[in-house]
């Protein structure tokens, strides 16, 4: 579990009250609002929540590849003092992958069927650089060492290549530019625990010693908080705990974390009783009033439904958007 | 491969099958076929046009099973009988010659087609809302409705009679000797351009719409986000992303609608006198030359099948996927 | 809102239904409208005038009612038509795709042969030795037209096959035929209806083209003997025109109407391919370029 905790001056990621909405023929749907974290330098910060939850909403919006209807309403995002927000399209193009790159859900999806994986990288570098074909396949080569394929599957097509192999291809090309910011949106749901695992720590080796940061999103806290410093929890679009990873796991404190936390096994705990979250996510046409987790909270009591909570200090980077008290947290 | 060999013994079934169809249809008609087939011509058939007949369809005094042997024999020669509107010549030849300007005509207007339309429905779902995508659609399908040889009986009508910008009929100015020559050549582009633009225009909504609807399938797909977020050019990400996928489909669906599209393309060919497949459909019609509207379902329908076996392999080149 | 309802509401569908609505009407009692159109009325090839709203054929004939006669000629066969491949597609469809294995594969042989083997050269071959007349050109229609219907059903009926409900009346004892009848007919009834309405478009251009080419019953007034006679009688290089613009529109206009049913009927069981118009409105823009980055929109006020 890494222990670092960031430096909180000059993050290279500055995310503030970020609101993305969905302008459909039904009217506005705000699908994140009020969204605020960092990513310092070198760390490795993670997003955690329920599928649908808005998770990978605002990685795209950090890229502004969000699709319409989707727009970004309110908000700020600041990427090494850049404001992402202003960029125009020109911008963008040096933006994206050189600075921030992308590593999707499944790699079976993000890879072109039709394409040799070796012109799914050649093409990113030569959209950036000034570089000849044979430099760009040097490059390739390369790339496909550092993340430990055989450079003879160059050639192959996307189908020829195993799950494991994939995302290793995806990972390779996220990296052909060197970014400073790698986000990776749920990077190994599609694998099996073997090759996760495997993955995993490769990347953490990467980052180590490429120095880049990483923002990992993914609904599997448990693997999230063995990976990152530091971790958001997302419910319903919004930002309802951050905490540095040790914090979170000994002392949780909104309802729907702590919720979250229970619903996954250690295998050197003693037994105990299992129980899902009640109810379901909130639909984001109609948000509950006040506290979004209010109908499925263990611990709800009037205030919860009317008055919406902001994120409130708890302790040492740690901070929770909910009226219960810090301490004597779990009395109802 | 194996695919590619699988189809190819499908084809040949179904050329069994026709030849099959070809032989047993006249002999399924109410009554004796035979006299039935002379009955229609009041006693006005020659000598000679009933040995015509008689071998083009195998007709005999030798067992059923015997006949039909004989008739795959011969068909597998090539030996479809006598015409009898163009007596003595053989159904072969007749068809021959015409089939040539088939295949031009509708051949290449039905690869134009396929190309333009492709490529509007390309354009048309990548800039979503642009007159490409709001107008054009309903235009096309508003002139798809009409059927082809009234698009062409207008055109002709407009163009032909009305401006003088084209030729009336046939395939070549008939003062020109067939040759090589530029003259003549030139001839048979200006005597193809009207039928075969009546086509393009007939059939180019068809092809856009099932692009236009694969490419907006295919643009929310994963890989186009991830390039996109790679920073790919406009350009790369439509062509090389999007389209290459989006076009698979409809190379397979190509080869489906070309029986149809043909069956509206010969009769494209009546109104123009153009002298292919269709135009002797009409006239054999007209004057039941029976040997000959049996000669032109067979080598018709072999042409189609031969024409969807190419589009297999080009489905084949294009998917990567199902090489191995 | 009931599936009629919602139907109504499609600005497409309900354009369509209304022109249906309007061709259906003068099929139904156009004839009895318009007396006798095969009557020699006037001196032949007239241009239109208020005596003769489309002026007459090259015999003489009046164009208009000839048009609105024709509707119910090529109409009352195109429907025929449309049900019985409909009736017959379903059955052969559903069949193979509920039961699958080699019933699958020798129906699905059959339909694709008759999918390959081209439909005109097909239909001629048939029609030719049989008497001219509605009938056979119904016949040679059902023949050359329904094994499209029975892909697509057979597809449908393939995939509910593998539905949790289908399995559970099964493993309930319910016998085939009523498995077919009350759990996979019903949950493909917006299929079966676009079907429906493919196989009338088909039919109505097959039909009107099979009358061109001669094989209809030339006496009979229906759309495309109408052609057929307008091509004949030299319509074209007289100049004519109104002896074939009246009947192809009708013909087009009637086509369309059912493209665009149809499509209303997309609507409801796919996603819209509309564009996104509010999207469109809130950033003022005309297109939607996908490759364009998200927008930046704020709100006139700032908050807090």
């Amino acid at each position: 579990m890494a222990d670092t905790i960031a430096a909180t001056d000059a993050p290279l990621l500055s995310v503030e009250n970020l609101q993305v909405t969905y302008l459909t023929a039904s009217g506005p749907v705000p699908v994140v609002d009020d969204v605020s974290f960092d990513v310092a330098p070198g760390e490795a910060f993670g997003l955690a929540g329920e599928s649908g939850g808005g998770k990978s909403t605002i990685a795209h919006a950090i890229l502004r590849v969000l699709r319409p209807p989707a727009a970004i309403t309110a908000g700020r995002i600041h990427f090494g003092g850049a404001d992402v927000l202003a960029m125009d399209e020109a911008a963008l193009a040096e933006f994206r992958w050189k600075q921030v790159s992308l590593v999707t859900q499944s790699a079976m999806s993000a890879l072109n069927p039709v394409l040799r994986v070796r012109e799914q990288i050649v093409d990113t570098i030569q959209a950036h650089k000034r570089a000849t074909r044979d430099e760009a396949l040097e490059r390739a080569a390369e790339l496909f060492r550092i993340v430990g394929i055989g450079t003879d599957r160059l050639d192959s097509y996307p189908h020829q290549l195993s799950g494991g192999m994939r995302q290793r291809v995806v990972i390779a090309i996220a990296l052909a530019l060197r970014p400073r910011l790698l986000i990776m949106d749920e990077p190994t749901t599609a694998l099996d625990v073997v090759v996760q695992r495997e993955l995993l720590a490769q990347l953490l080796d990467l980052k180590d010693k490429l120095g880049f940061s990483v923002l990992f999103i993914t609904h599997d806290l448990a693997l999230m908080l063995q990976v990152c410093s530091r971790v958001g929890i997302v419910y319903g679009g919004r930002l309802v705990e951050t905490a540095p990873a040790a914090t979170l796991l000994a002392q949780p404190h909104h309802p729907y974390t702590r919720a979250l936390m229970t619903c996954f096994l250690d295998v050197h705990q003693p037994r105990q009783a299992r129980a899902g979250i009640p109810g379901a996510p909130p639909d984001p046409r109609h948000p509950p009033a006040g506290c979004r987790f209010h109908p499925r909270c263990p611990f709800v009591f009037d205030t919860c439904r009317s008055v919406t909570p902001l994120l409130t200090p708890r302790g040492r980077q740690h901070a929770s958007a909910c009226h219960l008290p810090t301490s004597g947290v779990g009395q109802p | 491969m194996r695919f590619l060999l699988r189809r190819l013994g499908f084809y040949l079934v179904a050329a069994w099958a026709s030849i099959t169809l070809a032989f047993f249809i006249p002999r399924l008609m109410p009554g004796d076929p035979a006299s039935a087939m002379f009955a229609r011509f009041r006693g006005r058939l020659s000598p000679e046009a009933i040995v015509a007949l008689r071998r083009a369809f195998g007709f005999s005094e030798a067992p059923l099973w015997k006949q039909y042997a004989q008739y795959l024999a011969h068909a597998a020669r090539g030996d479809l009988g006598i015409s009898i509107s163009y007596y003595p010549a053989t159904v072969g030849s007749v068809i021959g010659q015409a089939l040539i300007w088939t295949v031009l005509l509708s051949g290449v207007a039905v690869l134009i087609s396929f190309v333009l339309g492709t490529a509007l429905g390309m354009l048309g779902a990548w800039k979503r809302g642009g007159w490409l995508d709001s107008y054009l659609p309903p235009v096309l399908t508003l002139l798809g409705a009409f059927p082809y040889f009234w698009l062409a009986m207008a055109a002709l009508f407009i163009f032909g009679f009305g401006l003088g910008w084209s030729p009336l009929r046939q395939a070549y100015d008939d003062r020109l000797v067939p040759s090589l020559s530029w003259a003549f050549l030139a001839s048979v582009v200006q005597h193809a351009v009207l039928p075969g633009a009546t086509i393009v225009i007939a059939t180019a909504g068809g092809w856009m719409l099932s692009m236009r609807s694969t490419m907006i399938n295919v643009l929310s797909q994963d890989y186009v986000l991830f390039a996109h977020a790679k920073g790919l050019s406009s350009r790369r990400i439509m062509l090389q992303y999007a389209a290459r996928n989006a076009l698979l489909p409809n190379v397979a669906g190509f080869g489906m609608a070309l029986g149809f599209v043909l069956s509206g393309s010969l009769l494209t060919e009546i109104v123009f006198s153009y002298p292919g497949q269709g135009y002797l459909l009409f006239r054999a019609v007209k004057s039941l030359d029976y040997p000959l509207i049996q000669g032109l379902f067979l080598t018709t329908t072999l042409a189609v099948l031969g024409a969807n076996w190419l589009v297999d392999v080009v489905a084949l080149w294009l998917d990567p996927r199902s090489r191995s | 809102m009931t599936a009629l309802g919602q139907l109504l509401a499609n600005r497409k569908a309900l354009v369509g239904l209304c022109i249906l609505a309007l061709f259906g009407g003068l099929a139904l009692i156009g004839p009895l409208l318009v007396g006798d159109p095969s009557d020699f009325v006037a001196v032949p090839l007239l241009p239109p005038s208020a005596a003769h709203w489309f002026g007459t054929t090259g015999q003489g004939q009046d164009v208009f009612a000839q048009t609105v006669a024709g509707a119910r000629g090529t109409l009352a066969v195109a429907f025929l038509v449309g049900l019985t491949v409909l009736l017959l597609g379903a059955l052969v469809g559903t069949v193979a795709g509920y039961f699958g294995g080699w019933i699958d594969e020798g129906l699905g042989l059959l339909v694709n042969l008759f999918l390959l083997i081209p439909g005109l050269p097909l239909a001629v071959v048939i029609a030719a030795y049989l008497p001219a007349g509605p009938g056979t050109i119904t016949l040679v229609l059902v023949v050359t037209g329904w094994a499209w219907t029975a892909r697509v059903i057979r597809a449908s009926a393939l995939s509910l096959r593998q539905a949790d409900f289908v399995s559970a009346a099964m493993v309930s004892g319910e016998s085939h035929l009523r498995v077919i009848l009350f759990e996979i007919l019903p949950n493909m009834l917006p299929l079966l209806a676009s079907s429906f309405i493919a196989a009338v478009t088909y039919a109505i251009g097959a039909e009107v083209g099979l009358e061109f080419l001669g094989l209809g019953d030339l006496e009979r007034v229906s759309w495309g003997t109408n052609l057929y006679w307008a091509s004949n009688d030299v319509a074209l290089p007289s100049g004519s025109w109104w002896t074939f613009v009246p009947t192809g529109v009708a013909i087009a206009l009637v086509g369309f109407a059912l493209a665009l049913l149809n499509n209303g009927l997309d609507q409801f069981g796919n996603p819209q391919l509309d564009p996104e118009r509010a999207f469109l409105r809130a950033t003022g823009r005309k297109r939607l370029q996908l490759s364009a980055a998200t927008p930046v929109l704020r709100k006139s006020q700032s908050h807090g």
